[in-house]
């Protein structure tokens, strides 16, 4: 039984070394959540018909900035969401596959008692049990699976 | 490197679910008793690994460990990261129950490779330089081929997905200059330390 506790105290000590000592150590995973009330802007695109510019890419521009501050596509009525992150001159491309492109700029003021920056609230994690128990819990079932194909081992 | 749930097309996931039960058939085969602690720890190892992330520009990335992995154990990888791999879905929510097949195929074909291309410059007595070069371009190389794979299955299965495919290649460049030094560092270390754990006695 000597190598299960070799094995386990070895595992244990590489965890907490990893995710206390180390600060890189974090969860990969990913998360999400619906925020109802996000200071979100929409933007609608139509044809001259009054068609709306379904489905089409869309690039919205930061103030000042060199890279778009995000691409995407228009939902089935034109329309395309997004949320500033800092007052200043933001602008919204539409450009389709044929040609047809449409640009239309915001001035975006915070408004008062507004912080200057809009901060989205973390999502909470969709797990009840913290990150170093799921660590914990995975690591004594690989040493619980060891154990049973050693015992199955052994008999045949 | 982790696949998502219903990304992939259904004839994907079924060659990867093949590719990798026949894999682990193998694996468990030539498990032998006394590598069952091995196995275990290189297992932990893997599942650990995956919670240290690498930033990559706006991205990030994290360690695999396939490699290393492969030059250790050959065969015996595919079961190890199967499990690794289902214990990352269940607990953290990296990939998923249905890609887990196709997942563990992209990961550990080419740790088995590894096992190949480095068996030869593997000594009891040490490895050298060549040998040294060998694990740091097996285990470099594993995470690239992994990247491919992901790349490969992701285009296989719809339009568009190419773009993404590049991407995963890009970004585990950094990764896997690391895992090479991993690799090289650690087998060299356990060929000096504890030559039986690369080396079993029977092959010697």
């Amino acid at each position: 039984m000597n190598w299960i506790i070799r094995v386990l105290a070895l595992s244990v000590f590489t965890h907490f070394l990893l995710c206390t000592i180390i600060p890189a150590a974090q969860a990969h995973g990913v998360r999400s959540r619906i925020i109802h009330d996000a200071h979100a802007w929409v933007a609608k695109a139509v044809f001259s018909d009054g068609t709306p510019m379904s489905y089409t890419q869309v690039t919205v521009v930061g103030p000042n900035a060199k890279l778009p501050f995000q691409k995407g596509f228009s939902d089935k009525n034109g329309i395309f969401a997004f949320v500033p992150d800092q007052p200043g001159k933001w602008t919204v491309i539409f450009q389709d596959p044929m040609g047809h492109r449409s640009q239309t700029s915001v001035m975006i003021t915070p408004r008062e008692g507004e912080e200057t920056r809009i901060k989205i609230p973390p999502s909470p994690d969709s797990y009840s049990l913290p990150l170093g128990i799921r660590v914990l819990i995975g690591l004594c079932f690989i040493m619980l699976l060891a154990l049973v194909a050693k015992t199955f081992q052994r008999r045949h | 490197m982790h696949i998502s749930e219903g990304i992939l097309s259904p004839e994907i996931l079924l060659a990867g679910a093949a590719g990798t039960a026949i894999g682990i058939s193998i694996g468990l085969r030539s498990l032998e008793n006394k590598d069952i602690p091995k196995v275990a720890l290189l297992t932990s190892a893997f599942f650990v690994a995956s919670l240290i992330h690498v930033p990559i520009g706006p991205s990030s990335s994290h360690l695999v460990l396939n490699g290393l992995m492969g030059i250790i154990l050959g065969w015996e990888a595919f079961p190890a990261i199967f499990v690794g791999l289902a214990l990352q879905a269940v607990l953290f929510q990296f990939g998923g129950l249905t890609t887990l097949g196709i997942n563990t195929f992209n990961m550990a074909a080419p740790a088995i490779i590894s096992y190949y291309i480095t068996r030869p410059f593997l000594r009891r007595e040490g490895m050298g330089a060549v040998g040294l070069l060998a694990c740091a371009a097996a285990g470099g190389g594993s995470i690239m081929l992994s990247a491919l794979l992901v790349t490969l299955s992701l285009a296989m299965s719809g339009e568009g997905l190419e773009a993404i495919g590049r991407l995963i290649f890009v970004v585990h460049i950094p990764v896997a200059i690391i895992e090479a030094l991993i690799a090289a560092f650690t087998v060299n270390f356990l060929l000096r330390l504890r030559p039986d754990i690369i080396i079993p006695e029977k092959t010697v």
